[in-house]
């Protein structure tokens, strides 16, 4: 008896995703406090020394090359893994991030379903170093093979990853394998708006090479999950519950993230993100129809597809935050699933007219915008960055991005200018600001700008109360729409602004 | 020592840790801060840049002291209290884990029929697989003396399982 109490004592153990998760804890903590220098290597260090003349680091410095500098900087400090985490391929220390650091956390994954995860993770981040580098103009010709290859190594990774899953469990393919194509979609989509503007031909290279993946990986995905539709046997309750569990739980993280990050985060990415959170919940609500007639398999893909909203509207809003810290007129469009906005329709005719004289205001900045014949102008101290094609895809046309001050200190001024092609009622789709599931329209009013009656939306954030204003003019076929939103900043300079809005020639 | 061969320590020894801790508390929740915390400062030990000769033997060492640090804390609380396991959670996906965790209860019944020493030499040695002599060093007792509590804290065990039916 007492050998069978103590054999029954050894089987106790953690559970896999408890040792996972302290051992995730431990990695953090580990990289946090790198290994010193040994006590010997210390005691050497502190023989009494001559003391450094004022004057000799900087000379020194400036003739050290650029790589030992950072060696020696990482090495005194101890944190050559940490040093690596920022690598991006080309770099000196990249080599240890790929080699080092991410497989020394694969050895702390347990499950295969952690492990699957992480490898997941990993392809996330060989997508970001290919986001910072096009961001930053600097994916050049001779870092493509690098590139290419970790990309498509990582993928086949996860996929063999996923071979491995699909004999233990049948859901879980179908969340990973969701998860995988997520990632494609959402940085192919990525990489492919921050290159518009920059046109390198080494990134379109590489997005061809994603797009393949992407389209293999979507088949794959289509398959699998009408495998789980027609064989309900895969799929108990207790998985459409978790399920829907996760499912909640990653809305309620994004929801969170955002209502943290609120400040630093692009207004219109949130707006946006809402709307797919919205969608996410809606679908929660179709599955728990489902739940309740019992039918678990459809349940599970309507809380899968909910969670995947949720997770690719978390993926896009922390691309954008890791982005613009980078190059600050940045702006990524988020993936809405759906489309969820309402066409609406204007009160009254718009009357196109001919060009007016541009107004002078010496004190302002002015922008002319040669292609879509107007001239508006805006404070000195304000920056602006014609971000054309970075934002909503389908118009290619050009939206105005205002910013105040320089660096750290930068912030978007909540006053956008878009100039969309075609009527009001189409181009409305796409602005945001008129959504009649966020904004309640309070007031209408037919204005002149630059000459040009248009109209004049008064709105408040039926969740915020925040107000808003958008003004919508339609000429030369096009629709130019000038917004502020919120408005308790910056509204005389939004009306002032205008006052100066004029069409050209 | 790396990242990397720490990893493969934390693999190799975090369950026994684990259970070295678990058994003592009877708090599944503590035991798994403990586990945490014994490894993170032996890390921090490691990477001030001392030397270790045996790390199993150090963990053991570093992990009972948290126990014992942990048991002075407890013994403001009931004994009822110490007897619920806290970190107990059902979970749906685990019915393997949840059968463990009945067992982990059985035995924790068990174990508690004996005083702290005993019940801690006897986990020691046969939970954790100590010999005498590492006991003895961790405890900062002779080899005798542990050898002798372990020697009768097993016969004791023994006679009450003998008497409950409840082990067979």
């Amino acid at each position: 008896m007492f050998r069978k109490l103590i054999k029954g004592a050894k089987k106790i153990a953690f559970e896999a995703q408890e040792k996972d998760r302290i051992g995730e804890n431990l990695i953090g903590f580990i990289r946090e406090n790198p290994v010193r220098k040994s006590v010997s290597d210390r005691l050497i260090q502190q023989r009494p020394q001559r003391p450094p003349s004022p004057f000799l680091l900087t000379p020194k410095l400036k003739t050290m090359p650029l790589v030992p500098i950072i060696l020696a900087i990482a090495l005194v400090t101890g944190g050559v893994s940490a040093a690596a985490e920022q690598a991006l391929p080309g770099d000196f220390f990249y080599p240890v991030k790929i080699s080092v650091n991410e497989e020394v956390r694969s050895v702390f994954t347990l499950t295969p379903r952690a492990k699957t995860d992480w490898e997941i993770r990993r392809l996330e981040r060989r997508f970001e170093e290919v986001e910072v580098l096009a961001t930053a103009n600097e994916l050049r010709a001779e870092l493509l093979p690098v590139v290419e290859k970790n990309i498509k190594n990582q993928t086949a990774r996860v996929q063999s990853d996923i071979n491995q899953l699909e004999e233990i469990n049948q859901p879980l393919v179908v969340e990973v394998v969701s998860d995988l194509e997520s990632v494609l979609r959402v940085h192919n989509e990525v990489i492919k708006n921050i290159n518009i503007a920059r046109e390198n031909e080494t990134v379109n290279i590489l997005l061809s090479e994603i797009q393949q993946e992407k389209e293999v990986v979507a088949e794959v995905k289509t398959q699998i999950i009408e495998m789980v539709d027609k064989l309900s046997i895969f799929i108990p309750r207790e998985e459409a519950q978790r399920m829907q569990d996760s499912a909640q739980a990653k809305i309620a993280e994004v929801k969170n993230y955002i209502e943290q990050e609120k400040r630093s985060l692009d207004a219109k990415s949130v707006i946006e993100t809402k709307k797919i959170l919205e969608e996410a919940e809606k679908l929660i609500g179709r599955g728990r129809a489902e739940f309740e007639k019992e039918q678990y398999p459809s349940a599970f893909l309507l809380f899968q597809k909910a969670y995947q909203y949720a997770k690719d509207a978390q993926r896009v809003l922390i691309i954008i935050a890791k982005l613009i810290p980078i190059i600050p007129i940045v702006d990524i469009p988020v993936v809405v699933p759906i489309d969820v906005v309402v066409p609406i329709e204007l009160v009254a005719p718009l009357v196109p007219a001919e060009p007016t004289e541009v107004p002078i205001m010496p004190e302002w900045n002015a922008y002319r915008d040669a292609l879509h014949r107007f001239t508006v102008n805006y404070p000195k101290d304000w920056i602006s960055t014609d971000i054309r094609g970075l934002r909503y895809s389908e118009s290619e046309l050009p939206e105005l991005l205002l910013q105040r001050g320089f660096g750290p200190n930068q912030m978007n001024v909540p006053v956008s200018l878009i100039v969309y092609r075609g009527a009001p009622n189409n181009a409305s789709k796409f602005i945001s600001l008129l959504d009649t599931d966020i904004f309640e329209r309070q007031k209408e009013e037919t204005i002149l700008v630059g000459g040009v009656s248009g109209i004049k939306y008064s709105l408040a954030n039926k969740a915020t109360g925040e107000q808003c204003t958008a003004v919508l003019v339609y000429n030369n076929e096009k629709t130019y729409g000038l917004g502020i939103c919120p408005q308790d900043l910056y509204l005389a300079e939004y009306n002032s602004m205008l006052s100066t809005f004029r069409f050209v020639k | 020592m790396n990242e990397k061969e720490f990893a493969r320590y934390y693999n190799t020894f975090a369950d026994a840790i684990f259970r070295h801790c678990y058994f003592r508390l009877s708090d599944r929740e503590k035991a798994k801060e403990l586990v945490q915390e014994s490894f993170m400062r032996t890390w921090v030990y490691l990477a001030e840049g001392n030397k270790i000769k045996s790390l199993k033997a150090f963990l053991y060492r570093v992990a009972n002291n948290l126990v014992i640090d942990e048991l002075r804390k407890k013994q403001v609380y009931s004994l009822d209290e110490l007897k619920e396991d806290k970190g107990y959670e059902p979970s749906y996906e685990q019915e393997k884990s949840l059968q463990n965790r009945v067992e982990a209860r059985h035995i924790i019944k068990a174990l508690e029929n004996l005083n702290q020493p005993s019940r801690d030499a006897l986990i020691m040695r046969y939970i954790d697989d100590l010999k005498p002599k590492e006991i003895a060093e961790l405890t900062g007792e002779t080899e005798d003396t542990v050898s002798v509590r372990i020697h009768r804290a097993k016969k004791y065990l023994q006679e009450i399982l003998k008497n409950k039916e409840d082990y067979v």
